[in-house]
């Protein structure tokens, strides 16, 4: 069965080996997220709040605890099962967009498409059409990436993150390379597309302006959440 | 992800870097090349002296004084002396899978006629020579039984001395000058071609061996006899009785070494195939380390692109790609470069041992197996060099690769 939590993060721990020392990036995270929230991680570098994104993320494992994504325990999955994990529930969004450089709008936001195990190949264009046109890029499918500016390229990378029907959408300082006012644009399709679709949305930042527009944040600092807020 | 869609991917990878994944392919293409060119000539060859070998007949046997088996024990001038004409017409009398028997001497001798003059190897034989041989006239006839045995001074030209002493006019009836002694010219062989390598079977004269014997050499033994057997599959009995014949006449005790040797056609051209054969063996081994460089090269540039492509890497892993994904990604690209590699070097392998042929006058045979094999192998390569790097590109770290500048 599933509940409407789309995130469950029970005791989770990472622990890096660096020599002989012990780095304990995160220790005893007990995290919730329910289906369709926007929750903001926020902290100082350093904090853990980028291990935590690539656990939540699926790039990275935990070193101990559980984590139940859309009630399928992803922490015990081997790096295949993750990428599979990544590619059917979770879009990404860069700092720095991650395009695929030299590279058309519309291949890049296939680009998961390409590595996706069940949608036949003929749907591929609709969907990275369709995705494109929901963060307002009708008309520049065909730009290549060096032909858009840094807001459209971010654009491309919503849209990319967003063509797999995820279950939630993580933003790595989504705004970081990008003006104010493009940025607030940026956040303001995260909130279109969260009151239109109902997806989940994490945004990882270091920005308090970005932060406020979250419903929840939660602060990490030296690898504990040692503030919770919402508004 | 199907193969075919990995095709385009790796393709317009490649097609980003055109110049560079020519000159990692023509590492492909000159190794392929040179396997088909070095294999083509060396099949050419082989083809060259079978061929040869079968027109002068199957059935071939020759029997020579001994010359092989020294310890330093024999040795001595006599064994050489001891073949003698008898000897033939015993084996022509005594052994029946034998058909046809000549006593055979040679000598090289200054011929002129008239104002002309070149020199030339004396061969001379029994009116069965050219039975033997399978030797045919274009003019006149050869000399007969009772020519040879009165050892009369009458020659059959081959058909470069004809061109030579006579350029177009007819030699019949005429009389040339063999080291100052008078022949008369009876007939002119059929050319024979030349068959590259060993001598020219057009640039000799024939005489009865008597003649060669007596008039030429001024020795009462002959150098060998050639033997014919009644058909090509019982060159072995002829061979087996000739032997038994011959250590009765010559007096060998059992045990003792023959005096003679007798080896038939199908040896020494299977022996010549042979050598032939390690001949291709060898230029096609030296070509196919140059392919290896060029896998070697596929290998480098791989591994450079690897490096390049980190960040699409990560890119790519981040949205889904799986450890094969990418490990077929990247195999694909270096096969694709291998295989287009491996079809333009047949192209130029093919172009190179035509022009060989050509210009160079070489027979070659460029065969569809080693198309073939060569096609294979650098497919293989491309499989082999351009495995390590698609593994390493498939074992990074999603994190680490997202983060690489």
């Amino acid at each position: 069965m599933r509940d409407s939590t789309t995130i469950r993060l029970e005791n989770i721990s990472r622990i890096y080996q660096v020599g002989e020392t012990e780095v304990r990036a995160l220790e005893n995270i007990n995290l919730s997220i329910p289906e369709g929230e926007i929750l903001a991680i926020m902290g100082p570098s350093g904090s853990g709040k980028s291990t935590l994104m690539n656990i939540l993320g699926c790039l990275d494992k935990p070193s101990n605890g559980k984590y139940i994504l859309d009630g399928q325990e992803v922490s015990k999955l081997d790096r295949n099962k993750l990428a599979l994990v990544r590619n059917k529930k979770i879009g990404f969004v860069f700092q720095s967009f991650n395009l695929l450089s030299r590279t058309t709008a519309l291949e890049n936001t296939e680009l998961p498409l390409l590595y996706s195990l069940d949608i036949p190949h003929k749907n591929h264009r609709d969907m990275a059409m369709k995705s494109l046109a929901l963060v307002g890029l009708e008309g520049r499918e065909l730009h290549k990436t060096n032909q858009l500016s840094g807001g459209e390229q971010q654009r491309v990378a919503i849209a990319r993150a967003l063509v797999n029907a995820p279950s939630m959408l993580l933003a790595d300082e989504p705004t970081g390379n990008l003006d104010s006012k493009t940025g607030e644009e940026i956040i303001k399709i995260f909130h279109k597309l969260n009151q239109d679709k109902n997806i989940t949305i994490i945004l990882v930042t270091h920005d308090p302006s970005i932060g406020t527009l979250a419903r929840r944040r939660i602060y990490l600092r030296d690898g504990h959440i040692v503030k919770e807020e919402k508004s | 992800m199907n193969v075919l869609r990995i095709g385009k991917v790796s393709l317009r990878a490649l097609g980003r870097n055109k110049m560079r994944s020519f000159l990692t392919a023509l590492g492909i293409i000159i190794g392929v090349g040179a396997v088909i060119a070095m294999v083509s000539i060396g099949q050419g060859a082989k083809a060259a002296v079978e061929a040869r070998f079968n027109s002068m007949g199957t059935n071939l046997l020759f029997v020579r004084a001994g010359s092989h088996n020294y310890q330093g024990v024999r040795g001595g001038s006599g064994t050489f002396t001891d073949l003698k004409a008898e000897d033939a017409e015993a084996i022509q009398d005594r052994c029946d899978a034998v058909k046809y028997v000549s006593p055979s001497a040679q000598s090289r001798a200054q011929v002129v006629f008239g104002n002309k003059n070149w020199n030339t190897s004396i061969q001379g034989g029994s009116d069965k020579y050219p039975l033997i041989r399978n030797w045919e006239l274009t003019a006149g006839a050869f000399f007969d039984e009772g020519q040879v045995k009165s050892a009369a001074k009458v020659c059959v030209l081959g058909s470069e001395v004809k061109k030579n002493l006579f350029e177009l006019d007819d030699p019949i009836g005429q009389v040339i000058r063999v080291n100052k002694m008078p022949f008369r010219v009876l007939g002119v062989l059929k050319s024979m071609g030349e068959s590259g390598g060993f001598f020219n079977r057009d640039d000799m004269i024939v005489a009865p061996y008597t003649t060669v014997q007596k008039k030429l050499l001024g020795i009462d033994h002959i150098y060998s006899i050639d033997v014919s057997a009644v058909s090509a599959d019982k060159t072995s009995t002829a061979q087996t009785q000739i032997q038994e014949l011959m250590r009765v006449r010559h007096k060998i005790a059992p045990g003792a070494d023959d005096d003679f040797e007798v080896r038939n056609m199908s040896d020494i051209a299977e022996s010549a195939a042979q050598s032939t054969q390690i001949l291709t063996n060898l230029l096609g081994g030296i070509a196919l380390v140059s392919l290896l460089v060029g896998g070697i090269g596929i290998m480098n540039i791989m591994l450079v692109s690897v490096t390049e492509r980190i960040r699409e890497i990560g890119i790519r892993m981040s949205v889904g790609a799986r450890e094969k994904d990418i490990l077929l990604q990247f195999l694909t690209e270096a096969v694709t470069l291998s295989i287009i590699g491996g079809i333009l070097g047949i192209v130029l392998g093919v172009g190179a041992s035509k022009i060989l042929s050509k210009v160079g006058g070489w027979k070659t045979i460029v065969s569809t197996s080693s198309i073939f094999a060569a096609f294979l192998f650098s497919g293989s390569v491309g499989v082999i060099f351009g495995f390590y790097p698609a593994r390493k590109a498939s074992k990074l770290d999603p994190i680490e690769a997202l983060r690489y500048e």
